[in-house]
């Protein structure tokens, strides 16, 4: 079932002499194809990140107000439909984030880099992972109190 | 030996329709049939009032994309026999139609004059200087983005070409990236200029340009490669503002 698409989508700044029908696309193109399903995944994982803002703004609320706005603030992230949230959130971010990134960070990448050739494109999503990884790893490590 | 497909194709008379309306055929299709020979059959042996695009047969003229099962194609390249009994034939998404499987261009052509295809030169070389050199090495940076041939595709499975209409489009973005590329060229700045102006930052990424591009030209590559070079260009304006008459002039 086809949708109209913007009715001057593709449209030539002056209109031709021939009548045209408007120009139409898939009423279903969000869901049309695996490809197009991940890609508005993705783009709803936009709403995860602003209510993801959204708490930390009150957490920098919290600690301009004082003390007991702050700890209240922080027992609320307790609470297992907050800790829910951020597991969510942080699942939405690996699966469809860093993956997307990764993808796009090697069709940005120039044909040289500096003076020197651009190292095989294949070589970038695992170099990528692998950095990021290592960082996680690390502020865990020092965030966490494990070291120093 | 043939097999009957049931092909339910767009129809649209100017003339006539208010808007377009389906219109079903069988057609007896040889096991090596592409969707091309389909219509062909269609228009000379069932309807000659059927219209539609095709030169070359051979994906090189861009002449036949169209929307086959709802995928932009170029049916002169899409076997029948990767589908079903029935197959759907539309007109390419997000363009107007001006008849039939026939969609209007004059937009298209629009957006690729605004990005100025072709090399531009502060001052042209006199012939006694010779021609301007280029190593196979320079070529290879941009080669990838000349194999275009302008089927239109990518625009039809660009979520953005449907809702955005000021939206340049993947395959003008990657013409001016390929001409921006090039180191015969000098016409970045006006050309960065035109990717602005032409709300390249509209791109979200969806990457089915370079999924159906027949040619595997990467037009989403040179999008996110020139949002990088447009912003700094835009950037470096506003620190070294551009001119000025320089000192000693």
């Amino acid at each position: 079932m086809a949708i109209p698409a913007h009715e001057d989508a593709m449209r030539p700044r002056e209109n031709g002499r021939t009548r045209t029908a408007a120009p139409m696309m898939a009423g279903n193109w969000w869901t049309a194809s695996p490809r197009y399903r991940a890609y508005v995944a993705y783009a709803f994982a936009g709403v995860l990140f602003w209510l993801q803002a959204l708490i930390l703004v009150r957490g920098l609320w919290a600690l301009g107000t004082g003390e007991v706005a702050w700890n209240a603030y922080l027992e609320d992230l307790q609470n297992p439909i907050y800790v829910a949230f951020h597991v969510l959130s942080l699942a939405v971010l690996v699966w469809y984030g860093a993956r997307t990134y990764f993808k796009l960070f090697v069709k940005t990448q120039p044909p040289k880099i500096g003076p020197l050739p651009r190292p095989p494109l294949g070589v970038f999503p695992p170099a990528l992972a692998a950095a990021w990884i290592v960082v996680s790893l690390a502020l865990i490590v020092v965030l966490g109190g494990i070291w120093p | 030996m043939a097999n009957v497909k049931t092909f339910v194709v767009t129809r649209f008379d100017p003339d006539q329709d208010e808007v377009p309306k389906t219109q079903s055929y069988e057609v007896p299709v040889e096991p090596d049939w592409k969707v091309l020979d389909a219509l062909n059959h269609i228009k000379d042996e069932i309807d000659p009032s059927l219209s539609h695009r095709w030169s070359c047969r051979m994906a090189v003229c861009g002449s036949c994309g169209m929307n086959v099962n709802g995928e932009p194609k170029l049916t002169c390249k899409t076997r029948l026999s990767d589908y079903g009994d029935t197959v759907t034939v539309e007109p390419l998404s997000n363009f107007p139609v001006v008849r039939d499987l026939v969609v209007e261009m004059d937009g298209f052509m629009e957006k690729f004059q605004d990005v100025k295809p072709w090399i531009v030169r502060a001052k042209e070389l006199a012939v006694e200087e010779g021609t301007t050199r280029q190593s196979p090495e320079e070529l290879s940076h941009f080669k990838q983005f000349s194999m275009c041939i302008n089927c239109m595709l990518c625009y039809a499975a660009c979520p953005v070409v449907g809702k955005e209409p000021g939206f340049l489009g993947p395959a003008a973005i990657a013409l001016a990236h390929r001409y921006n590329l090039d180191t015969r060229d000098q016409g970045q700045e006006g050309r960065f200029e035109a990717l602005r102006d032409g709300e390249i930052y509209n791109c979200s990424y969806a990457n089915e340009c370079s999924e159906v591009c027949p040619k595997n030209v990467d037009p989403s590559g040179a999008i996110q490669q020139s949002k990088l070079l447009s912003t700094i260009d835009w950037v470096t304006g506003l620190v070294l503002p551009r001119g000025g008459a320089k000192e000693g002039e």
